[in-house]
């Protein structure tokens, strides 16, 4: 927080990105009303929900974008001669708050529609639905760092992370039935859908539509364990191929 | 059983092999060949517990890479790296208390933070309990003078003092093994000796084992008593300073002024005298070259003493730069 001026415009800058994206979806709306069975506040709901998936795993990890350049410039050397787990000492070698504004934005979205849409609040959909926000913050975190540690072998990750970033956030945020067959398994398989979409779906009780068995729905936060466990293991991989620079 | 050795140590690095000609840059992206540079080919030595050993080389010799392989920041591709028994790369966090490094060309301090501030988190990161880590700041701020420069952000220091910084940092956990990779670089006298002082004072105070590498051969001299020699990724030399100069450069210079009395000594350029040769015979000046035996200056001496009254003598030895330059060429002929 030791710059003000620029926690404040990057929290506005995210605000504004967030919004513009989510207005983009509210026309939609405005003009069909329903998609594919979907009022607009459920909608609003699914979309809050990624939206803070997506916040919360950006927390952490907002100066992912770093570990190119530090990595390109043998920054990263430093880590390698301490004591300390080199992903722990990167990942506090700076926090920044530009996540803020995505968090705003997904608590907003997600304040309108929560006193809007028909959920049963009982302590289990309570507790269902926190697990599964915690594993879809872990799913994206997961595949982000899963995605930076293959710097340490190409050099440069920017345009992939970017790819996938953009996978997440254009069909993730969506019904899946609006995708075709081919599209949707291979969302379930990559696994968008499991951040936002099926806990969702379980929430608003409209399980009748998954064209999967309804116990897959429940799964979001064990393959957050299991893609954080992948992370790990592939972050461990590639950082040996860690070259330094100069001779 | 030696502290670090090395073991037949190679470190290739791949790169895309680059296309000449039309498209070069879309060709060199569709391709998979690489060019394979190897910065260490083949290197062993072995270190004992105390030794302060000199690193040189020129610029591209393998150097750095060798200290990045010794430190675990780098794996190699063959041979092995052993430091008290295990491997740097594969046991990080264990070397890591073992050993201090620092790399003169880029500072391992927290860039936008006070010194200190680098040092309470490398106390708490290498797990420091408070009472070690003031008698540990106290003997580094008596060897190299960190009073002043404690609570100044690092951005704000010269290179110097951040010099300075960067080894109090390094010696803060009281590693056995301090890397040192041109610590003296673009450093002023008066700094340079400081590091000097410094590496001098830990290596007898704390039997530190020390690895040096430098262009500055003085800092050689000065510091070590054992020079390994690299060029193009292989070991040149692995031996005493001594005998460094020994065998690439044998001969010293005895040079002796007389008692101006007009008259040249009746000896001429060239002549063997003694176990010498003339090098200058002037009125009031003489000087022969010599093996480096023991006896050649005494029975020299004792031949041209008799030529005048002697006012002035002195003993040229080949300095160490005069020897790299030596060592390099005559290796490059041999290998052809």
């Amino acid at each position: 927080m030791q710059y003000k001026t620029n926690f404040i415009s990057m929290t506005l800058l995210g605000v504004i990105y967030q919004a513009s994206a989510f207005s983009f979806v509210a026309i939609v709306m405005y003009n069909s009303g329903v998609i594919d069975g979907w009022v607009f506040e459920e909608i609003c709901f699914l979309y809050g929900l990624r939206l803070l998936a997506h916040a919360l795993s950006v927390l952490p990890l907002s100066h992912l974008w770093t570990l190119d350049s530090m990595v390109r410039e043998a920054e990263f050397d430093r880590y390698l001669l301490r004591p300390m787990s080199p992903f722990l000492q990167f990942l506090t070698s700076k926090f920044q708050m530009n996540a803020a504004g995505d968090l705003l934005v997904a608590v907003i979205v997600l304040g309108y529609a929560f006193p809007r849409v028909d959920i049963d609040f009982n302590p289990a959909t309570v507790a269902y639905l926190t697990a599964s926000v915690a594993g879809g913050a872990l799913i994206e975190a997961s595949i982000q760092v899963s995605v930076a540690s293959l710097v340490f072998r190409t050099l440069n990750t920017m345009s992939f992370r970017i790819f996938t970033d953009t996978i997440f956030n254009l069909t993730g945020s969506y019904p899946l039935t609006i995708f075709s067959g081919f599209t949707q398994s291979l969302l379930i398989a990559i696994p968008v859908s499991f951040v936002a979409y099926f806990p969702a779906v379980v929430t608003l009780g409209k399980e009748g539509e998954l064209n999967v068995p309804h116990w897959v729905a429940f799964l979001t936060f064990p393959i957050g364990l299991l893609l954080l466990l992948g992370a790990a293991v592939t972050w461990k991989s590639q950082m040996r191929h860690y070259q330094s620079s100069g001779h | 059983m030696p502290l670090i050795e090395v073991r037949d140590l190679v470190k290739e690095f791949q790169r895309p092999r680059q296309k000449a000609g039309r498209f070069s840059a879309l060709r060199t992206l569709v391709s998979r060949e690489y060019d394979v540079v190897r910065a260490v080919d083949g290197i062993s030595f072995s270190v004992d517990a105390g030794e302060v050993v000199g690193y040189i080389g020129p610029n591209g010799a393998g150097k750095s890479t060798t200290i990045k392989l010794l430190t675990g920041v780098l794996e190699p591709t063959s041979g092995s790296v052993r430091v008290a028994g295990s491997a740097p790369s594969r046991n990080r966090r264990e070397n890591a208390q073992r050993i201090g490094a620092v790399f003169g060309q880029r500072s391992q301090l927290w860039w936008d933070l006070p010194l200190v501030e680098s040092m309470k988190l490398l106390a708490a990161l290498y797990d420091i309990d408070p009472k070690a880590y003031r008698t540990q700041l106290a003997y580094l701020d008596q060897v190299l003078g960190l009073e002043d420069i404690l609570p100044t952000p690092v951005r704000q220091l010269s290179l110097g003092q951040r010099m300075r910084g960067d080894l109090a940092a390094a010696f803060l956990h009281q590693p056995s093994v301090l890397y040192l990779d041109e610590p003296t670089i673009g450093l002023d006298v008066h700094a340079k000796d400081r590091v000097c002082a410094f590496i001098e004072q830990v290596s007898q105070e704390r039997r530190a084992t020390i690895v040096l590498t430098t262009h500055d051969l003085a800092d050689i001299e000065r510091l070590c008593d054992r020079v390994i020699l690299i060029d193009r990724g292989s070991v040149a030399f692995d031996g005493p300073v001594k005998k460094l100069k020994a065998s690439y450069a044998p001969e010293r210079v005895l040079k002796v002024r007389y008692e101006p009395d007009g008259q040249a000594p009746q000896l001429t350029v060239g002549q063997n005298i003694a176990s010498g040769t003339v090098l200058v015979a002037a009125p009031g000046e003489v000087s022969l070259r010599l093996p480096p035996t023991a006896s050649a200056v005494p029975t020299a001496l004792s031949e041209i003493g008799t030529l005048g009254n002697i006012v002035d003598l002195s003993i040229e030895e080949t300095s160490l730069e005069e020897v790299i330059k030596q060592v390099y060429p005559a290796r490059r002929a041999a290998a052809q």
